[in-house]
């Protein structure tokens, strides 16, 4: 079992965690509970803030009880990278223009790579994971030490077994 | 099988040759410290521990570390790289800042150097004439917010805040205005905006942290605060049916 101290959370997770009606609600329950129990410290990015705020009210998010990232040059940097490093590998000319030529995607991932002790990512969307961070691998070998979580295909059970409970004799 | 490394620290000290009789506790803390930070640097994440044991010999204080091959390569490459490039960016930002602090050593005391030795074989020396630069033009202004726990605040001619974090005791130099009346803050955990230089491809901060604001940091969300963040949010979300596709489609929209 991966032994993680800090996660960084995605919008969608957040969204997860706040709607008592969504697919994953209870996942994301259970793993924000694991965290607390555990004392995994969760992380916010102002990419997420910017896209959660945008259907909530600021005032009353707890925002007191993460611990938040800065989005600086270096993230910035690392963004270009990345978005170069995928367009390169898709056979897309590194000097064309895309309309999707940097993804918020990209920039929670460079905060990951700059931010190096956080240990895990956690998100409802798979194709995130399968479709930008795989890729990603060899070229940022810094992502393979971050545990990446779909929520929706991994229910907490098959992330982190619970621990056997030994009773000792009295 | 393990190889040697030795590290020999040579020089006058106070007019004194470095010897077993003559070296400064203090002294002799901070270089074992240095050292340490050397021998048990992080690869990949991945522990280095070298099994280290020192002799002080007349004129010397010699440190032997049975090495790992994984270890000596490492710090072969890195030494390499050094030579070839004189300058201190491009290596592991434990090595530069240790190599950095003895060539500022030597060049204010010019009896003092530092030599490296592989299986009694030379491989780098620090002394007066070393010339190793760090190249200030790949560091950049980055604000972040540190948390941890105050341990001292004040000072007379430069003010700061000592803050234990999990990377260690960091100082960050403020105003006398920004602790005025903030004595409540000491001994508890906080959480301070800073500005400091960062290098933009290996991420070290530059020492020099410069206080920016106080932030609050409540810890963990739970109990009663959780069940109304998801009482009062989950009505926000209703008309989403898909988290996912929703923040896909907002990240796909949103990029020009």
């Amino acid at each position: 079992m991966k032994i993680i101290s800090k996660v960084l959370v995605d919008t969608c997770f957040l969204i997860e965690l706040a709607g008592k009606d969504k697919e994953c609600h209870q996942n994301a329950l259970d793993y924000f509970q694991y965290f607390n129990e555990n004392n995994i410290e969760y992380y916010l990015s102002p990419i997420v803030v910017a896209e959660y705020w945008h259907n909530s009210l600021v005032a009353d998010f707890p925002s007191t009880h993460f611990k938040h990232l800065t989005f600086n040059y270096v993230d910035g940097f690392q963004t270009g990278n990345i978005a170069k490093t995928l367009k390169e590998k898709n056979g897309i000319n590194a000097n064309g223009v895309d309309k999707h030529d940097i993804k918020d995607d990209y920039k929670l991932l460079a905060q990951l790579i700059v931010n190096n002790n956080i240990d895990c990512f956690i998100t409802k969307d798979g194709k995130l994971i399968k479709n930008y961070v795989e890729p990603l691998f060899e070229s940022f070998p810094a992502l393979k030490n971050v545990l990446f979580i779909d929520i929706k295909s991994q229910p907490i059970t098959s992330t982190f077994k619970p621990q056997t409970v030994i009773d000792f004799p009295e | 099988m393990s190889d040697t490394f030795e590290i020999i620290i040579d020089g006058i000290v106070d007019g004194e040759k470095i010897s077993p009789h003559t070296i400064d506790i203090t002294l002799f803390k901070d270089y074992i410290s240095d050292i340490s930070d050397i021998v048990k640097k992080t690869i990949d994440k991945q522990r280095i521990e070298e099994k280290a044991f020192f002799l002080i010999e007349e004129g010397s204080l010699k440190i032997v570390v049975l090495a790992s091959a994984m270890f000596i390569n490492s710090f072969n490459n890195d030494v390499s790289v050094l030579k070839a490039s004189g300058t201190l960016n491009n290596i592991d930002p434990t090595y530069s800042k240790v190599f950095e602090k003895w060539q500022k050593n030597a060049k204010s005391n010019d009896t003092l150097n530092f030599n490296f030795l592989h299986n009694g074989q030379s491989l780098l020396r620090i002394d007066k004439d070393s010339d190793f630069k760090t190249d200030l033009s790949l560091y950049v202004d980055v604000e972040k917010i540190l948390y941890g726990t105050i341990t001292d605040m004040g000072g007379k001619n430069e003010p700061n805040i000592h803050l234990d974090t999990e990377i260690g005791n960091i100082t960050i130099y403020c105003s006398k205005g920004d602790i005025t009346n903030q004595d409540n803050r000491l001994y508890k955990p906080a959480a301070i905006k800073v500005r400091v230089k960062q290098h933009i491809s290996t991420f070290e901060c530059l020492k020099k942290y410069e206080f920016l604001e106080f932030y609050t940091y409540s810890g963990k969300l739970e109990g009663e605060s959780l069940d109304n963040f998801i009482n009062q949010h989950s009505k926000y979300w209703e008309n989403i049916p898909d988290s996912a596709e929703w923040t896909r489609k907002l990240r796909d929209e949103n990029n020009f």
